[in-house]
Formats: C-alpha cells, structure tokens, sequence
C-alpha cells in the first residue's frame, strides 16, 4: 500500500522592523493573506530568528537598534543554511542609486515607506514564486 | 508621491549643496581674511625708547596731539609725530603721510637716527595700508640698511615684520614665517613695552599663518589671544580692538556665530569710543558676516520645512475618505507649519536686511578711510550679498546691483595687484551673469546681454590666468621652503652635533617633544573637524526618518482600517486608532520643537519643585517605555526665575535622551537640589555612556556619539538643552562612563533675570 503524506504547511515569513506600530500591521495582513509571520524588533532578534526558524521569506527594515538593516543582510547570506532566503527591503529611505541590492546583497525586492499593503502582499507572492 | 520625493529631495540637496558651499566659500574667505588680518600686524609701529619715559603706547589720539603741542623740537617730539602718524594712518587721509614726514624731517634735523628708523617703518606701514606693497616693502628694506649702522632691536623687529607681511599677502608663506620667527626672536623675552607692541603684532602674524598654511585654528586662536592679552597688558587699545576683531573671525569661521557676534560687538564698541574708523568698519563687515552665514542656516531650515509639509499634505490628500478622522490634528500641523514658514521668513529678512546696512556701514568708513584693499574687499561682500538676495526673491535687479559693487571691486582689486582677490570678485561676477542668464525676463536686454558674455569670456580667461599665477606664487614658495628645509637640516645636524658636544642634548628632546605634541593636536583637531561635518551628513537622514516614520505609521494604520474595516473586532479598531493618534502626536512634538525658534523668552518666577514635579508627571504619561522615572526633590528652593515651557523642553530632552540611551525597565533618576546661589537639576541614567572621543564636544550640533548609530537622533538635543540653559544664565555639564550611565546637571542661578530680555529662542 502506497502511503502519500503531504504535509500542507503555511509559507513562514520573518518580519523585521523595530517600529512597534508598523510590525503589528504588516503581521496582521500577512496573516490574513493565510501566512505564517514570526515577528522580531530588532536586528540582533532578527538573526536569531532567522537562523532559529529558516523562514520562506525576510522582510527587512533598514534603520533598526542592535544590528542594521544591511548588516542582517550580509549575516544572512553568509549563512549556508539560509543563504538562498528570499528577502524584501522595507525602508524610508528611497533605495540609494549607487547600490545594485539584487547583485551585492541578493534582495529581491526593495519597498519605500509609506507603501501599499496591496503592492507588498503582490511581492511577497512573486518571490515565493519565484523561489520555487 | 513622485513630486513629494523630488520636493524632499530638493531640500536634501539644498543641505548639502550648502555644507560643499561652505567649504568652498569659507576656505577663500579665510585667505581673504589672512590679508585683511595682517594689516593688524602693523600695530607694532612705534618708537624704540624714549628717554623721557614717557608712556606714549597707552596714549590716545586726544593726549598725543596736546603732547605735540606742548613738545619742542627733540627726540621725543619726533617720537610723538610718529605715534600720531601710526594713529592716523588707519583713518587714512593725507594727514598720516604728513606727520610721517615731519617726523623723518625733525629726525634728521637732530639726528636722532632710531626716530628715522621708526618714520621709514611708519611709512612704509602706511603704503601698505594704502595698498601700495612694492612701495612698502621698499621702504622697510630702506630702515633694514639704516639699521645696519644704529642699534635698535625694536626697530629690527619691526622692520623685518613688515617684509613677512608684504610676503604673507604675495602668498610667499615660507618667506614671511622666517621674517616674523627673526622679529619673535628679537622680542620674546623683553618686558619693554614697545617691544611688547611689536611682539603683539607678530604674534597676529603667526596666528594668521596658522591660519591659512596649516589651518590649523587652535594655534591661531592661541596666537591672537596671546596679541589680545599682550594688548591689554600694554593698554594699546588698537591692538585691543585688533584682537576682539581676529578672534571674532575666528569664531566665524567655524560658525560659531553667537561667539563671533560678541566679539565684534566689543571691537565696535571699544573702536567707537576711541574713533578708530578702520576697526569700526571691521566690526561693522564681521558683523554683516555673521547675518549672512545665520541667513544660509536659516534657508536650509527653511527648505527642510517646505519638504515635511509637502509630505504631509500629499499623504492627507491621498487618504482623502478618511480625513474626518484626523482633520483636527492635520489642521494643527498646518497651523505650525505656516507659523514656522512665516516667522522664517519674517527673521530671513530681517537678517538680510541686518546684513546689509552692516556692510554698508562699513563700506562708508573704509571709503573715508580709503583703504582700497579694505573697499575692494567690502564691496565683493556686498556683490556676494545681494547675489544671495536675488536667488532669495528672484528679483533681478538685486544681481544688477551685485554686478555693480562687484565690478567696481574688481577694478580696484586689479589696481592692488593681488591674484586671490580678482579671481574671488570674478567668481563671483560670473555668478551674477549667469544668474541673469537663466532668468527668463531677460529677454529684452538680450543685445546687452551679449556684451556681457563677451566679458564673461574675457574673465574667464583672466580668472584662469590669475589663479594659475597665484598657484605658481604658491608653487613657488613651496619650493623656497624646500630648499629652505635642506639647509634647515644642515643647520640643525650641525647644530645637533654642537648640542650633543656641549651636553645640551636634553633640551632638544624637549623642543622635539614640543614639535610632536604639536602634530599630535592637529591631527586631533582635524579628526574632530572631519567627524562634524559626518554628522552633518547624518542630520538630513535622521530628520528624514524621524518625520517619515510616523507617516508611515500612520498610512499603514489607514490602510489595515479601510482594507479590513469589517474583518476587526471593536478592540482591533480602536487599537488603529490609537496608533494613528500617538504617530500623530509624534509628528505634532516634532514640529512643535521647530516652532519653539520663533518664541520669545520669557522668564517668569515659578516654583521648580511644582513644575519640575508637573514636567516629569508629563513625561511618564507621553512615555509608553519601561523605564522608571524618579523624582527626587528633599530641599524646597521657593520661587526661581525661569521660562516654563523652556524648561519643558530642556527636561523633555534629558529624560528622552535617557531613555533612549538606557536599556528597557533600568531607572531613570531627575534630581533636584538647592544650593546657596543656585538651583540644581541632576538627570541621571544607567545607560551606555558616552565615549571619551565624544565627551569633548557633547553640546556641537548635530555630534552623535560613535556607539548610537542604531539609535534614532539628529544629534540636536544636547546642544538645544545647553542653548536653553545660558538663556538662564545657567551652566551645564556632563558625566558619563562608557557602558555604565550619564549624568547631565544643570545649574540655574537664583536670582538670574534671564539672559537677555526678550531674547529670541
């Protein structure tokens, strides 16, 4: 007898950003967009998270206490076994002209602040897309 | 949200268009300054010794004419014609040249061959003056021979002082240190007090050398002190107001302008009293200074307000549907934000305007003075400023008027012969031009317009030509000194050998530690200078966060509210709500700070135990922190006179910087003490300190120390706190270990009545 398990499980999704008001909302639609978020507020806690919890997908904040941004980043693609996570920049800062994110630091998406649940959800769907 | 960001963006670039803009700007302007400050140097002319023991050095211009009068033909009546040829001679006029003469005259008559000495330096002090350098130098040469035959170390001194100031505005540096070092020798250790005049004079010129070759300001702040306390040891008050001038100068150029402004008010007071017009006419341009660079300061506010507002509105516009529910405190910002915008304005123009009449008070005594130098040089400032006026009211007449001072500046700068000067005035002629250029009403003057071009290109020319002379001249001395280096180290190996066969090798390890701890503080200073202009960067990045981050906030809220309006549950949207009025409150406090710019202070008597009490009350209920705020107050200090909301302000900022800085749930201490005179306020932490590289300059804007990159801040708050404090006549001071905690104390005398008046915050 052929026994087929498959386990449906809900996509993870790490959500980085110190701003405690921001955190709660982008939690709030994801999880009404039938995802799993773990939340951290700040860079240090993001990391730890993410090596604890090896999510499908990184939202990031830029500014934050701890470790920045940037620096979580790098940390990330230096580990082996998180390396390949996709990751979405969230930041105020319109995304510097000198920088290619997508070659320097493998991010696939950068959002400026304030932006539109609607256009972030689109993009957190298009990444995990494109990881398959 | 296109045009937002560009109009953000343009306030971004205008900030820092305006910080490469000073470094360009007030690097000439010091060279400029450098020249205008060696004129100082001639301070040291007067007679050697005069046998009556007379103190003709501590004596006016009102006593030295009765002098003259009761004086018949001896040495000390040449010695009285040559201090009043001195005295006169920055008042310009024929009337310096005329006692000049009658003093060498008499001299020669009597043969009182050091009198001569002084008339030849005299003279010559007064062609430079006159702008007329070759002349000058000519002339000290001249007492340089005749000194050969008379013994006179006053007069050496200063005759080799005036060859280091014809090199030092040729821009000859390695030339005017050697002569200015052999007039230093001669005088150093003297405690005759014309020597003392002239030791003052050189020390003007070595603090001006510091001050351009090396830029090293310290050492030329301490040199110019060192003239300004010679000056008042001696009683000289035209070294005296000389000193306010230069270190007003000083202070301006590291844009210090409350300092500067001090300053020169006090070299305008003192120069009044006694009638030095050439000194008055310094305060009055050191003065415009001052207005202009707090005018350029208050654009880039200004620029920076335009962008939050813009912000605000498009994201009110864009949430247009649910404007009922924040209409009251979007009103609100409005209100602020038009406030600030029209105080801006209002203080823009007064200060331009403030500036102006500065300058032209001064343009007028340097006209009577007839320093054509001095007239160049004010009316470049003028052109400079009414530049500025047009970009401010885009109304082209002001460049007209620009092209007019600037053009008669250049036609005199040419006549004096100094390459930086007719370069700076041709910068800034073709600034005028092209700025006429671009404005579009021009049109009907286009056939005039084209003769203007052809000067363009003429000037341009001419400018690359002069600034290629004058790094040739600099070139130049490079490798004078150069050379001079080589025999230099021939000198001293030689000289080392001497030492060591005399024993004497100790003191030259003493002079060599000296020459290290020297490099040693520049490389201090500049590391300091470097990290300001850092933070500098920094402050548009925080202020950018700081204002958008509540937005974002709040246009998050907004949506989650309109997309999942049925989906919350009662508690869910009031938790929307509330979020989106504290984000609210946040940009309120925000602009709130702004606006305390424009208040008046105003000091009323307060019980501090109440309000201090009231303030920190405040504080925990804004705070959603963890921390623990304690007040302690165990003395009742009864009634103190002070600005309430101020104190607000100065408390709100220590508490929040605490907080910030302290690690979740720690204890934060408020600490009020009664001492005889004074009142106390004590704010103390359990946070990460500050380092010791930061501790230096706790209270420069926009300084941030190294360990709180991730910590939001513009690096504003202490700076503000301390502004506060000295409008109470208060002291602030600072103590804080590195990962251990800071303590920040306040001391408010008793019976202060405030700073000023009606001082503007």
């Amino acid at each position: 007898m052929e026994i087929k398990v498959t386990i449906m499980y809900k996509k993870k999704i790490l959500v980085i950003e110190d701003e405690k008001d921001q955190l709660e909302n982008i939690c709030f639609v994801l999880e009404q967009a039938g995802f799993e978020t773990i939340a951290a507020n700040d860079g240090v806690k993001g990391l730890e998270m993410a090596k604890a919890t090896k999510p499908d997908l990184v939202i990031c904040d830029l500014n934050l206490p701890g470790l920045t941004g940037y620096e979580v980043i790098e940390k990330i693609r230096e580990d082996p076994e998180i390396s390949e996570v996709p990751i979405i920049i969230l930041s105020v800062f319109p995304q510097p002209e000198n920088l290619d994110i997508g070659l320097r630091l493998k991010v696939q998406e950068y959002i400026v602040k304030p932006f539109n649940f609607n256009d972030l959800l689109a993009r957190v769907k298009q990444c995990l897309e494109e990881k398959k | 949200m296109l045009k937002l960001k560009e109009d953000v963006m343009n306030g971004c670039s205008f900030v820092k268009m305006k910080e490469l803009g000073n470094g360009n700007q007030v690097e000439p302007e010091a060279r400029i300054r450098v020249f205008i400050i060696i004129f100082v140097l001639c301070l040291f002319i007067s007679g050697c010794s005069t046998k009556e023991g007379v103190d003709l050095i501590g004596m006016g211009k009102g006593p030295l004419e009765e002098l003259l009068n009761k004086t018949s033909d001896s040495p000390l009546r040449v010695d009285i014609l040559n201090e009043l040829a001195y005295w006169e001679s920055w008042n310009g006029g024929q009337k310096p040249l005329d006692y000049a003469k009658s003093a060498e005259d008499l001299a020669k008559k009597i043969n009182y061959r050091e009198g001569l000495v002084y008339a030849r330096c005299i003279l010559g002090h007064i062609y430079f003056l006159n702008g007329d350098f070759d002349k000058s130098k000519l002339v000290y040469e001249e007492a340089l021979e005749l000194l050969e035959s008379v013994e006179c170390s006053t007069g050496k001194a200063m005759a080799y002082n005036g060859i280091a100031r014809y090199h030092q505005i040729r821009g000859e540096y390695a030339r005017a240190l050697e002569n200015f070092l052999k007039s230093e020798d001669i005088c150093k250790n003297t405690s005759d007090k014309k020597n003392k005049r002239v030791l003052a004079g050189t020390y003007y010129g070595l603090g001006a050398l510091y001050y351009y070759d090396p830029e090293d300001y310290q050492e030329a702040r301490k040199n110019f002190k060192r003239s300004l306390d010679l000056g008042k040891e001696i009683k000289n008050d035209i070294i005296i107001t000389s000193g306010y001038y230069t270190i007003g100068v000083q202070h301006q150029s590291l844009e210090e302008f409350k300092e500067a402004e001090e300053n020169f008010q006090k070299c305008l007071n003192l120069s009044e009293e006694i009638g030095l017009i050439y000194n008055q006419a310094n305060a009055y341009e050191g003065l415009g200074d001052v207005y202009v660079g707090q005018v350029d300061e208050l654009i880039g506010l200004r620029n920076m307000l335009v962008g939050v507002w813009n912000m605000t509105s498009e994201l009110y516009c864009k949430y247009s549907s649910l404007n009922n529910l924040f209409e009251r405190e979007y009103i609100l910002i409005r209100q602020y934000s038009l406030c600030i915008t029209q105080w801006l304005k209002f203080e823009l123009e007064k200060k331009y305007n403030a500036a102006l009449k500065k300058y032209k008070d001064s343009y007028e005594l340097f006209l009577k003075t007839g320093n054509i130098f001095q007239i160049a040089e004010i009316e470049k400032r003028l052109g400079r400023l009414y530049n500025k006026i047009g970009d401010y009211t885009k109304l082209r007449d002001n460049y007209q008027i620009a092209i007019a001072y600037l053009d008669n500046a250049l036609k005199r700068a040419q006549g004096t012969n100094i390459p930086k000067t007719v370069a700076d005035v041709c910068e800034e002629i073709i600034k005028s031009y092209e700025a006429l250029n671009n404005d579009q009403n021009t049109s009907p003057f286009y056939k005039k317009l084209l003769d203007k071009n052809e000067f363009l290109r003429k000037n341009e020319m001419l400018k690359q030509k002069l600034i290629i002379d004058f790094k040739n001249s600099e070139q130049i001395a490079d490798n004078e000194r150069i050379k001079g280096s080589f025999l230099l180290i021939g000198v001293i190996g030689l000289s080392i050998a001497l030492m060591v066969v005399l024993g004497l090798s100790i003191k030259l390890r003493k002079q060599k530690a000296k020459i290290e701890e020297q490099a040693e503080r520049l490389a201090e200073a500049l590391k300091i200078e470097k990290e300001i202009s850092n933070h500098k960067d920094d402050l548009m990045n925080t202020v950018y966060h700081q204002y958008k981050t509540p937005l974002a906030n709040i246009d998050s809220s907004v949506q989650v509210l309109k997309e999942y309006f049925p989906k919350l549950s009662g508690q869910e949207i009031e938790n929307q709500f509330n979020k989106i009025l504290t984000n609210l409150e946040k940009m309120v406090r925000l602009i709130d700070q702004l606006s305390m710019f424009g208040k008046k202070f105003n000091p009323a008597d307060y019980s501090l135990d109440t309000i201090c009490r009231a303030i920190v009350e405040e504080i925990k209920s804004n705070e959603g922190s963890s921390h623990t705020i304690e007040f302690d107050s165990s003395d009742y200090c009864g009634k103190v006179k002070l600005d309430k909301d101020i104190l607000e302000i100065m408390l709100q900022n220590l508490v929040n910087n605490a907080i910030k800085f302290s690690p979740e749930g720690s204890k934060i201490r408020v600490e009020l003490l009664c001492e005889a005179e004074y009142v106390v306020i004590k704010v103390s932490d359990n946070g990460i300190g500050i380092p010791e590289d930061y501790l230096k300059l706790p209270f420069e804007r926009f300084h941030r120390g190294s360990n709180v990159k991730a910590i939001p801040g513009t690096g504003l708050g202490l700076s503000i706190v301390k502004r506060y404090t000295e409008l109470h006549d208060g002291d602030i001071s600072i103590d804080s270990q590195l990962n251990a905690g800071t303590t920040v104390t306040i001391k408010i005398p008793k019976n202060s009545h405030g700073n000023k008046g009606d001082h503007n915050v």
